[in-house]
């Protein structure tokens, strides 16, 4: 390693590691508990979960078999919708939260019809929160599961085959045991994001307590108001985040495991 | 009976191929690398669809592109046993044997049976509730075979089933091989590059060169008529079984010859015919393993002549043109062989 690198990489540690220390160190430990048994932040807690396993459950029942197709095609036009599908994985979160309104708002593309047809008006509603959360996760976890899947040796898929075994059969007991990491590590980035989505959700859900106003939003409301109330729920936020890293590297990703 | 015309084109590659399989046949495919031995399995085993041509079993069309008749591998019973194992990673040896009869819907309790019972017959009783990653791959080999075998597929396909093992299990898996093969069993197609397991397991063998069969016949035909060069080579291979003391080796055919260093036992021997050395007298000098023979038929191929020996015991011998015209070597001519002991392979069976 050239000289001088090192001093840069140590910098660009402390520049990752000392704001989440900051946040530690500055919470008021006295008062968490109490503040977290407040019934506004629970509210806001329980609608993160909810809403964050939705859209996970969402992303995994569409995402697996997109992942799927993806991966098991080699046609021209596939590589396009491939490269399409992981747009919202470098859009602005707000830019996402935004044409979500133009497709699905009450003037949307299609939300005009759900509007007129079934009178289902989906902004402004927890389905809006886990849509945007699906929308912002769901690529990491087609491209999780996608890698996977073209990581597999297509003969032990053959010689289930020959073995007698159908195509759904082989799915569950051959395919989807052999991509479980990957998808077990794509299932909790997956998660990951969608509980700490911000931007799509509230241009496209608003802040309604109790019906959309999910952690990321209660924190940026309560930083203005209460700053130790934003500091406990980030707290929160922050454990529930080391929680999934901690089990993808115990469990799913063995190269980081010591 | 399995009958097959295979047409599957590929870039700068076309296979054609007419091909039977009988009840209780072995028939060996041998062939050069990129000959399409490969795809001839594929195709049977419905992993590949051919371009034109078909394949039935008695009379159910496995694949017809020109009626559209096509049966996908999982309903025509046919195993397929790969060089290297592919045992599912995340079952234990008797969940891979019970997978394809599971896959059936054989209920749990008779298919545990079933697989512990193929397991036993291969020996591997012990070995049930290990994962592949826990199997030597001479285990794993046996446990894939078993996990083949436990379908009792109609029509067996062995994709170079030995070439992934040194020679120490080799004998041992063909063994196992070798017994199911003299019972009962709807056919198999055997691909290898090994005369062994042409001359032991077969009773008749293909020749596949460029994507068209070259030749077709038994093992010994094609050793001692062979029609091309690579069928000279390959199958020219001189291959005896005897019972070794360590050294010396009787012959099952009568005759014994010494090897540098053999296995105590059962054991297959191979003498390649281009260390065969022939003498009109009795030569003096070094080699372990000299007889007197009968030369019964010469044969040219390319640069070589193929000297077909009758003797106890018989051999094949390539010289050189030069060589034979020298010797005075014609049908009928009397001479004598001579192989030194460390030209003599043998290996356990």
């Amino acid at each position: 390693m050239p000289r001088g690198l090192g001093a840069l990489a140590v910098l660009g540690a402390a520049f990752l590691v000392l704001p989440p220390a900051a946040l530690v160190w500055r919470a008021p430990w006295g008062s968490t508990l109490h503040r977290l048994a407040d019934p506004a932040t629970l509210e806001a807690l329980r609608l993160s979960l909810v809403s964050a396993s939705s859209a996970t459950a969402l992303s995994l029942v569409l995402g697996v078999p997109l992942a799927w197709f993806l991966a098991r095609s080699a046609a021209r036009r596939v590589r396009l919708l491939r490269a399409l599908v992981t747009v919202p994985l470098v859009l602005p979160p707000v830019v996402g939260g935004v044409a979500l309104l133009l497709l699905l708002g009450r003037r949307g593309l299609l939300g005009q019809y759900l509007d007129a047809w079934f009178g289902v008006q989906i902004p402004f509603t927890t389905l809006a929160v886990v849509l945007a959360e699906a929308f912002v996760a769901m690529p990491f976890l087609v491209v999780s599961v996608e890698g996977a899947l073209r990581g597999l040796d297509r003969r032990f898929e053959d010689a289930a085959a020959t073995l007698g075994a159908g195509a759904w059969y082989t799915a569950r007991r051959v395919v989807l045991p052999a991509v479980a990491p990957g998808l077990a590590a794509g299932t909790a980035l997956c998660f990951a994001r969608a509980l700490g989505e911000f931007g799509a959700t509230i241009t496209f859900a608003g802040s309604l307590p109790g019906t959309t106003r999910t952690m990321p939003l209660a924190i940026y409301l309560a930083l203005q108001s209460d700053p130790a109330a934003a500091i406990t729920l980030s707290l929160v936020l922050l454990v529930a985040s080391v929680v999934v890293l901690v089990a993808l590297r115990e469990r799913w990703v063995p190269e980081l495991r010591p | 009976m399995i009958a097959a015309r295979l047409l599957v084109r590929r870039a700068g590659f076309t296979l054609d191929v007419d091909l039977t399989v009988g009840p209780g046949e072995v028939v060996a495919v041998l062939g050069p690398n990129g000959a399409g031995k490969t795809t001839v399995l594929r195709a049977l085993a419905g992993l590949e669809a051919v371009d034109e041509g078909r394949i039935a079993n008695d009379d159910t069309v496995w694949d017809d592109p020109a009626t559209g008749a096509w049966v996908p591998p999982q309903g025509r019973g046919v195993g397929l046993v790969f060089s290297e194992h592919l045992l599912f990673a995340r079952m234990s040896a008797l969940e891979n044997v019970s997978f394809g009869l599971r896959a059936r819907r054989v209920d749990r309790r008779a298919a545990r049976a079933r697989s512990l019972e193929w397991l036993a017959r291969l020996g591997l009783t012990e070995l049930a509730d290990r994962r592949p990653d826990e199997l030597s791959r001479g285990q794993a080999q046996r446990v894939a075979l078993a996990r083949t075998l436990a379908t009792r597929p109609r029509l067996l396909l062995l994709d170079e089933p030995l070439a992934a093992l040194d020679a120490t299990v080799r004998g041992e898996v063909r063994r196992h091989l070798a017994d199911y093969l003299r019972g009962e069993h709807g056919g198999c197609l055997l691909v290898t590059h090994d005369p062994v397991d042409a001359t032991l397991l077969a009773n008749r063998a293909v020749v596949l060169e460029d994507g068209h069969v070259t030749q077709d016949g038994t093992p010994g035909e094609l050793a001692t008529a062979p029609r091309t060069a690579w069928t000279a080579k390959l199958l020219g291979v001189n291959v005896y079984r005897g019972t070794s003391d360590g050294a010396r080796v009787s012959l099952d055919g009568g005759g014994t010859l010494t090897a540098a260093s053999a296995p105590t036992g059962a054991v297959v021997l191979t003498v390649s015919p281009a260390s065969v050395a022939v003498h009109r007298d009795r030569p003096a000098g070094s080699p372990r393993n000299v007889w007197p023979v009968t030369v019964t038929a010469v044969q040219q191929t390319g640069h070589t002549v193929r000297l077909t020996l009758e003797g106890t015991p018989p051999i094949s011998a390539d010289l050189t043109p030069g060589a034979v015209a020298e010797l005075g070597l014609a049908a009928g001519a009397h001479a004598w062989a001579s192989v030194k002991a460390n030209e003599v392979r043998a290996e356990a069976r």
